[in-house]
């Protein structure tokens, strides 16, 4: 294939992969409607949901082996399966043992996906260590505010279920920021494209779990909410961006 | 191509298998044959190259890379008008280790320590001929032995003369780390990416 050709080829990969993600994250999202005889309808998505958090915790660990376990890419790589871990540890808890859409709500596991947020959030620092010199500590300055101020809020009020939620919506918002400012710092180097999948795939997630802590405060949450959709997406933009990471170099 | 970084250059490439991964040393090595022409080792001796391929993958973040590469390689600091160096790197340390261990090359080296001719410092110390041309060679691929201006061979050819990079080293060895602390000429070390990348 001509240099030319290549390179358009790129293009079209960089439009046409989040687009079939999208696609199959809304067949996922849609197929409760398929009715199956004596069967849950809700079976596919929730495999989903398990599944897709394992098989990124997986990828990154092949992409740590990748970079030998190196002190940056092989270490922020598998700081990120352990996050992925502790989510799909999580997910397994709810798909195997408790009601999903139950009330009330479980701290013990709500524990696990908060313990992924400052391993996703060591990710990023690794790379952002190393890579930029002077790292001022002003953009850490919204971040840390948010969630020492939510802590705070969560400790005065006491760690009802609902302060879980908040806790958790604010971690995942401080998260979706550090994520932005990385790309913002990453502009113009080899890394800008695998930095720009992985916030869009942040992104997902911080609005998919926007939106469940919202539905699920309320008592309304169900599969068919856009949720579980979101996080499919997001777990699958972020296996694409690791593909992208590992092309990269 | 300077002699500090002529020096370092093997501790730079290991330092980036190291910090990234195998897979990206590769890549990176690939461009710089692409590019350049030349291995990983000459174009981190010749480092305006492997600068210029590093721009290609870390944009305005390759200053702050190599920063860091060369600040786990050595540190550097003005010792009284030379250049005090600290090298920490097995591979660098170790390649000074074998010269300054060997007692034919350490031989040319405290020779060396003023400007002179190969021809001059076999007859002044009375060094073998024969080995000492090849042992001169590996020294100055080395980064340990510096051109010094020319002089005026007897059948009135102008040869080169040769000096020791490296003045005052010594060799510590604490925990399975060697450490080894030498001064340098600082028009040698101004001269040099690694010097003042990690003076800054």
């Amino acid at each position: 294939m001509t240099k030319s050709g290549s390179v358009l080829s790129e293009k079209a990969e960089y439009w046409a992969v989040p687009a079939v993600i999208a696609a199959a994250a809304v067949s996922l999202q849609m197929s409760f409607r398929i009715p199956v005889e004596g069967g849950e309808p809700y079976a596919v998505i929730r495999a989903a949901i398990l599944v897709l958090p394992l098989a990124a915790s997986v990828c990154c660990l092949a992409a740590a082996l990748k970079y030998n376990v190196s002190r940056i890419f092989g270490r922020s790589f598998l700081v990120l399966c352990v996050a992925y871990a502790a989510v799909f540890a999580g997910e397994a808890a709810y798909y195997f043992y408790l009601d999903p859409a139950g009330i009330p709500d479980h701290a013990a596991v709500e524990t696990l996906f908060l313990a992924s947020y400052p391993l996703f959030v060591l990710h990023v620092l690794i790379n952002v260590s190393y890579f930029v010199r002077k790292v001022g500590g002003w953009w850490l300055l919204p971040c840390t505010v948010t969630l020492v101020g939510t802590v705070l809020y969560v400790l005065w009020t006491g760690a009802h279920p609902p302060y879980l939620d908040v806790l958790t919506v604010a971690c995942s918002s401080a998260l979706l920021g550090l994520v932005a400012l990385a790309f913002v710092l990453f502009r113009g180097t080899a890394l800008s494209k695998p930095w720009l999948l992985l916030l869009a795939g942040i992104l997902l997630g911080t609005v998919g779990d926007v939106a469940y802590r919202h539905a699920h405060t309320l008592g309304k949450y169900g599969f068919e909410d856009p949720s579980a959709g979101l996080w499919v997406a997001s777990c699958m933009m972020v296996i694409y961006a690791l593909y992208r990471h590992c092309r990269a170099f | 191509m300077n002699p500090l970084d002529v020096m370092v250059a093997r501790g730079v490439r290991a330092v980036l298998e190291e910090d990234l991964g195998r897979a990206t040393y590769r890549r990176i090595e690939g461009e710089v044959r692409k590019t350049c022409g030349m291995s990983m080792l000459e174009a981190a001796a010749d480092f305006a190259k492997m600068d210029l391929v590093l721009r290609r993958f870390f944009g305005k973040h390759t200053t702050g890379v190599e920063a860091r590469v060369f600040g786990r390689v050595l540190s550097a600091k003005d010792a009284g008008g030379e250049a005090g160096i600290v090298i920490r790197e097995p591979a660098v340390a170790g390649v000074l280790l074998e010269s300054y261990g060997n007692p034919a090359k350490r031989a040319i080296l405290d020779t060396l320590r003023s400007p002179q001719t190969l021809a001059g410092a076999i007859v002044t110390a009375g060094l073998p001929k024969a080995s000492t041309y090849n042992r001169a060679r590996d020294l100055l691929r080395d980064g340990l032995l510096v051109t010094s201006g020319h002089s005026q061979a007897r059948d009135g050819r102008r040869v080169a003369a040769y000096v020791a990079t490296l003045t005052g080293i010594t060799f510590e060895s604490r925990a399975n780390n060697l450490t080894v602390s030498a001064r340098m000429p600082m028009d040698i070390a101004l001269r040099s990416y690694a010097f003042s990348s990690v003076v800054g």
